[in-house]
């Protein structure tokens, strides 16, 4: 029976660490991964903290199931404050890293405060050691773990590190592990950076214990067999850069920064093309049967040599939104934000909001030593990204995100800085896809695809995806809900067709695992729990209601071609449907959390710590 | 007779090895007629992308009419120049 999660806690000021036993009752009700760091967020940092300041945690934490047999389990999570949104800021990643970290016997790590110098922390199984990385400091990810684990004389350590956008507190950098995954949004690596923590290695040798290894062992092998069958066949063979021709073709690709949803070059950027020039192998986080990575190298031409894994929301970026027609430089392009340690996505979208920018006449300053941005110009593209990594010229405003890009450039340019409350947005057409539309305005974390997939409700044929109307509510709540759960237990959203029940089955690998008693209810509130607990943190942090929406060009541009052709998002369609969601959420029309429904949660705790927020709010009403 | 032309994305496309099929269909024919002459002429269809004995689609795909609507009736009548789109249903990465 496993003894309970541990948790370590860092004081990078004082070069010292002290383990704790996470409470049972946040493993109960929060799960572990999202759950569990947004919980741990909540207690460590103060309302109000700096997000790059040494108030602000930088939370740590695998799911329950991590370094087990249960296929796609070998994943964590990280949060802190964001420096983007100034709301929660979580993020996933996954691979050798994850099951190291758990090997260790920790589950979680709060890191606080800052070194004075740069450091790396080394936890060597129960030993915590802090190094000096003065030596690493400006040194890319991928060359900073090698140098790590030349220096710790061993090849089995596993690291997790930033670039030199972490360093410089790019606003979007991410924190990278094994090379190239990537705890990607929020700018979570800007914070390590502001901590001045160059990297976490660990080394981990203890078995991990669960409490029915024997059963367990039965249910992941069926897992495990289920998920090599054609439910996964796609992200196995081609991936999910195979959703480039099928947005195109759905008038859902956004392309010149969201300027129009279809883009004329997607053949030549397609995940079809990808795979047939330029895929090398595949490779897998442990404990996986599917193995989605897909491992591309260009073999000729100006970019002869470029490595690099890619996903449909790096390719979107750097390809379409930016007008970019060919693979090469788009594949550099990903291999340079991961050496950099910047957010693909987030890079995508700045970048293209300066090449709009330019095409407007708004910015005219060429940045000494780039070309400035412009739509195709693959070169100015390559040319920025050290540049936004390093804050030098153009690169310092573009670093900021295009939230504060727009506000400090102005001249009209918040019309197209497309962000939702700061946070990029992905390669979705809201316009086109109207219940993913409410679920980017009004998600925790920003313009994300990954806590709300509401697409899934707009292809899933039972609505009109392009009218907003009553009902979509309680549809974006549940692919919502949903997300939660598989990213607090953690299991990949990529195994879920696996299930034939998925609340039911993963509540028996979890009380498997953990001993706990789970059923498919419990775990459907578990994942309400999460979304209630960021969606709390955000109120403390200052959320309003005006918080939740979109970009001005979605309210007023049509689309000009394609399916979608002539439609946009209406202030009104927007404003029923999340009046719908909060009403599904139980919360008031301002879409605050009533005591009441906390305590159904029962999140009592988090609703004393937020009554005095609320009665703030009705003060500030009056 | 009614033309309809199916558009394929994806792993259809890749075992399929072309990106269109043009199915020439009796008159009133249905989407499930559609799907099962597809079938008759791209049998590495059959089990990865379409369920065996005109079942329609295996679950991780979607059908669109037209790039429009999705999951329409599989009983749903066909006009002349449908274009029938079978796509992987998208997720992120
Ligand atoms: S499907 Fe991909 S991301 Fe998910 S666990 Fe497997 S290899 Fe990792």
């Amino acid at each position: 029976m496993e003894p309970g999660f541990r948790l370590l806690v860092i004081d990078l000021g004082a070069s010292s660490a002290s383990t704790q036993v996470v409470p049972p009752s946040y493993v109960e009700h929060y799960l572990g991964g999202v759950g569990l760091v947004v919980r741990l967020l909540w207690d460590y940092c103060p309302p109000g903290a700096d997000p790059l300041g040494p108030d602000n945690p930088l939370v740590f934490a695998t799911g329950a199931m991590a370094g087990t047999l249960v296929p796609t389990s070998s994943k964590h999570a990280v949060a802190a404050k964001s420096p983007l949104t100034g709301f929660v800021g979580d993020s996933l990643s996954g691979g050798p890293w994850s099951l190291a970290f758990r090997r260790t016997g920790y589950s979680a790590i709060v890191v606080q405060g800052m070194a004075p110098t740069p450091t790396y922390v080394f936890i060597d199984d129960d030993t915590v050691h802090f190094r000096p990385a003065t030596h690493l400091w400006g040194r890319g990810s991928y060359e900073t773990e090698q140098l790590i684990r030349k220096e710790l004389g061993d090849s089995a350590v596993r690291v997790s590190s930033i670039g030199p956008a972490g360093e410089n507190k790019v606003r979007y950098a991410c924190i990278g592990n094994d090379g190239t995954r990537q705890a990607g949004r929020t700018g979570l690596g800007a914070v390590m950076g502001s901590k001045r923590l160059k990297a976490i290695a660990v080394r981990g040798t203890r078995a991990v214990q669960v409490a029915n290894h024997d059963r367990l062992v039965q249910v992941s092998i069926d897992l495990l067999k289920r998920g090599q069958g054609p439910a996964t066949e796609k992200y196995r063979i081609l991936g999910t850069v195979g959703n480039v021709l099928s947005l195109n073709r759905l008038g859902a690709l956004p392309t010149n920064n969201f300027q129009r949803s279809t883009f004329p070059g997607a053949e030549a950027v397609s995940g079809e093309y990808l795979y047939q020039r330029y895929f090398r192998n595949t490779s897998a986080c442990p404990a996986c049967p599917i193995a989605c990575q897909h491992n591309y190298r260009v073999t000729e031409g100006e970019y002869q040599g470029t490595r690099a894994q890619l996903d449909y929301e790096s390719l979107f970026a750097l390809g379409p939104l930016n007008g970019i027609a060919s693979l090469p430089p788009i594949l550099r392009a990903a291999q340079l934000c991961d050496e950099l340690g910047l957010d693909t996505i987030s890079t995508g979208v700045a970048l293209a909001w300066a090449a709009e920018c330019y095409q407007r006449g708004v910015l005219d300053e060429v940045d000494r030593g780039a070309l400035h941005p412009a739509f195709g110009d693959y070169e100015a593209l390559l040319r920025m990204l050290p540049r936004i990594a390093t804050r030098s010229g153009l690169g310092d405003l573009l670093a900021e995100g295009v939230k504060r890009a727009s506000a400090s450039v102005g001249q009209g340019s918040e019309h197209w800085a497309m962000h939702a409350k700061g946070l990029e947005l992905p390669g979705y057409e809201p316009r086109t896809l109207k219940t993913l539309a409410l679920g980017l305005a009004t998600g925790t974390r920003g313009g994300c695809h990954n806590r709300s997939a509401a697409y899934d409700v707009d292809m899933s044929g039972t609505v009109d995806r392009f009218r907003g109307e009553v009902g979509r509510g309680p549809l974006a709540a549940e692919t919502e809900d949903l997300a939660a759960t598989l990213d607090s237990l953690i299991l990949c959203k990529f195994i879920r067709r696996c299930f034939d029940d998925l609340y039911a089955e993963s509540a028996r690998l979890f009380s498997l695992t953990t001993g706990l008693n789970s059923d498919a209810k419990e775990l459907r509130r578990a994942g309400q729990r999460v979304v209630n607990l960021k969606k709390a943190f955000n109120i403390r942090e200052g959320w309003t209601h005006q918080d939740d929406t979109l970009p001005p060009r979605l309210f007023s541009d049509p689309l000009p071609d394609g399916v979608g052709q002539g439609v946009s998002l209406g202030r009104e369609e927007l404003e029923l449907m999340i009046a719908d969601y909060y009403q599904a959420r139980g919360w008031t029309a301002q879409g605050l959390i009533p005591e009441k429904k906390l305590r159904e949660l029962g999140m009592g705790d988090i609703a004393a710590q937020l009554r005095e927020v609320h009665d703030g709010h009705r003060r500030h009403n009056l | 007779m009614t033309h309809v032309t199916v558009e394929l994305f994806g792993m259809s496309r890749l075992l399929a090895g072309q990106t269109e099929v043009e199915l020439d269909l009796a008159g009133g024919s249905s989407l499930r007629d559609a799907l099962a002459a597809l079938a008759q002429e791209h049998a590495a269809l059959v089990g990865p992308v379409l369920a065996p004995n005109g079942g329609g689609l295996h679950p991780c795909y979607a059908l669109s009419l037209n790039g429009r609507s999705f999951a329409p009736d599989l009983d749903a009548t066909l006009g002349p120049g449908d274009r029938v789109l079978i796509l992987s249903t998208p997720a992120g990465g």
